[in-house]
């Protein structure tokens, strides 16, 4: 079942369009990849269907859409004390549980943790956090509106390798357990290929979408990228 | 000493500490300090029309942040800059309008036996009404500190309540301004919470100790400046910065 259609989507900041008629469809359940190079407009995209930014075009949900979103990492002062539980707890539905927060909020913080494999982090300070664990946090804190689909915005910057790797495949299992369609934003060809049942290539305007094995071919990526770009299909993870 | 000039400083320390903390997190603690001389003209003007310097430090600071927010959002100069050409002019209207020059050094420096009744009415209706709305909108500006993209994807409101941060800075500041007057009312709400930060293993606990420091600070400073004979705003935040600078040899952070 389809769940979005994104038909002729333009989005523009001050007169100028950042991208220009693109055109997808996402199936319940499954992965969808924006690819493209810095500044080609993925992140304008999310955006858009965040609603928070004007656009043309349609984005057409067939199912009430919960989002949770996990944006890049960003910047923040990093000695300011603030711990993985309070991070989360702004997450809570009024003022006063931030305060005294109720035991069941506080559990509920802890099962999101150890979903994705940080429960060891409650009372850690967001700002000695690793990126890779930082970003386990972030998506954890995306769980908690019980979301049925999560938009991801890889990092560009500050790649721990390390997290990078475990990242894709915690995603895939919880997309799985929890049921919710992901759309990724990636840079990194060897992901969307190993991971994404569709992809959407974007440089400002729409390059292609369908499925990252048939659309993929050196043509299409000379195309995005430019000359010279290759990718090293590895050989599918078991795990 | 007069219960009306402690009633007025430890509300000023109590809601500058608190509010504070979200100058310290949003990293503009040099806004603040800026800000703060906006009130300047107003308080002339106050003077010469004959009413309390209160309203017209607070008419001027609202009319700089209301400026601010509206400049900042429909123009693309950087915030920092607007807050700087606001602060320039200011001062220099502030010149031109203090016809004694005397009246211009208390603006600038404050003057704790100035404080009338109807001074410490306003501060304890003020004061109460700002700590309320900044504990009731913590968990909003802390989130929005964070990532304003986050905040937003979220449903935060975000210019409703940066526009409601800078009316209670505008308030905030109005309050202090004759207990430490216009040049220190920017360091008394970054002080106490830099104190607390350094002493701090979490959000809660900088928050709590922020205030315990504002009320630290403001107590001390009343205590000391007749010992030594100094005034008041100055011996405030010598002792802010004595136990800012005690509180970077990190005991043990709880």
């Amino acid at each position: 079942m389809i769940i979005l259609e994104v038909k002729n989507l333009s989005v523009g900041y001050n007169s100028h369009l950042a991208v220009k008629n693109i055109s997808f469809s996402l199936e319940e359940g499954k992965t969808l990849a924006l690819l493209g190079p810095n500044g080609a407009g993925k992140s304008t995209i999310f955006k858009a269907i965040l609603g928070l930014l004007p656009y043309q075009g349609d984005i057409i949900w067939h199912k009430k859409p919960q989002i949770g979103f996990v944006p890049q990492r960003f910047d923040f002062d990093k000695s300011i004390p603030v711990t993985v539980k309070e991070f989360m707890l702004l997450h809570a539905n009024s003022n006063l549980q931030f305060w005294f927060p109720p035991k069941k909020i506080i559990s509920d913080i802890k099962k999101k943790l150890t979903l994705v494999g940080a429960a060891g982090l409650l009372d850690r300070k967001i700002g000695e956090l690793s990126s890779g664990q930082f970003q386990r946090i972030l998506i954890a804190r995306a769980l908690f509106g019980r979301p049925n689909i999560l938009l991801f915005d890889e990092p560009t910057a500050d790649i721990d390798i390390e997290g990078e790797m475990t990242i894709y495949p915690l995603l895939r299992k919880l997309s799985k357990e929890l049921g919710f369609t992901l759309i990724i934003i990636s840079h990194d060809l060897n992901i969307v290929y190993d991971f994404a049942d569709k992809v959407v290539c974007v440089n400002k305007k729409m390059m292609c979408f369908g499925a990252p094995k048939k659309i993929l071919t050196p043509k299409q990526l000379n195309e995005l990228y430019g000359e010279g770009v290759g990718f090293y299909v590895h050989h599918e993870h078991k795990h | 000493m007069d219960i009306g000039v402690l009633a007025v400083s430890l509300i000023v320390g109590i809601s500058a500490s608190m509010l504070g903390v979200f100058i310290i997190l949003r990293r503009i603690a040099l806004v603040s300090d800026v800000l703060s001389h906006v009130a300047l003209p107003g308080m002339a003007l106050s003077l010469f029309f004959g009413v309390n310097v209160f309203f017209g430090a607070f008419a001027a600071l609202l009319l700089a942040v209301l400026g601010i927010f509206f400049l900042e959002k429909k123009s693309k100069i950087a915030f920092e800059t607007i807050v700087g050409i606001f602060f320039t002019m200011s001062l220099a209207l502030g010149m031109v309008f203090f016809e004694n020059k005397y009246e211009l050094v208390e603006g600038l420096f404050g003057n704790v036996k100035n404080i009338t009744n109807f001074d410490v009415f306003i501060a304890i209706f003020l004061g109460a009404i700002v700590t309320a709305v900044t504990v009731l909108f913590f968990r909003s500006f802390a989130h929005m500190t964070f990532s304003k993209e986050l905040a937003q994807s979220e449903g935060f409101p975000i210019k409703r309540l940066n526009l409601i941060f800078l009316i209670l800075l505008a308030c905030v500041i109005a309050l202090g301004i004759k207990v430490v007057g216009t040049l220190l009312m920017g360091a008394l709400t970054i002080l106490p919470v830099s104190i607390a930060k350094n002493l701090s293993g979490s959000l809660k606990m900088m928050t709590f100790l922020s205030v315990l420091f504002g009320v630290l600070v403001v107590s001390l400073g009343l205590f000391i400046a007749p010992l030594f004979n100094i005034p008041v705003s100055a011996a405030i935040i010598l002792t802010g910065g004595l136990l800012f600078l005690l509180s970077l040899f990190k005991f043990r952070q709880i």
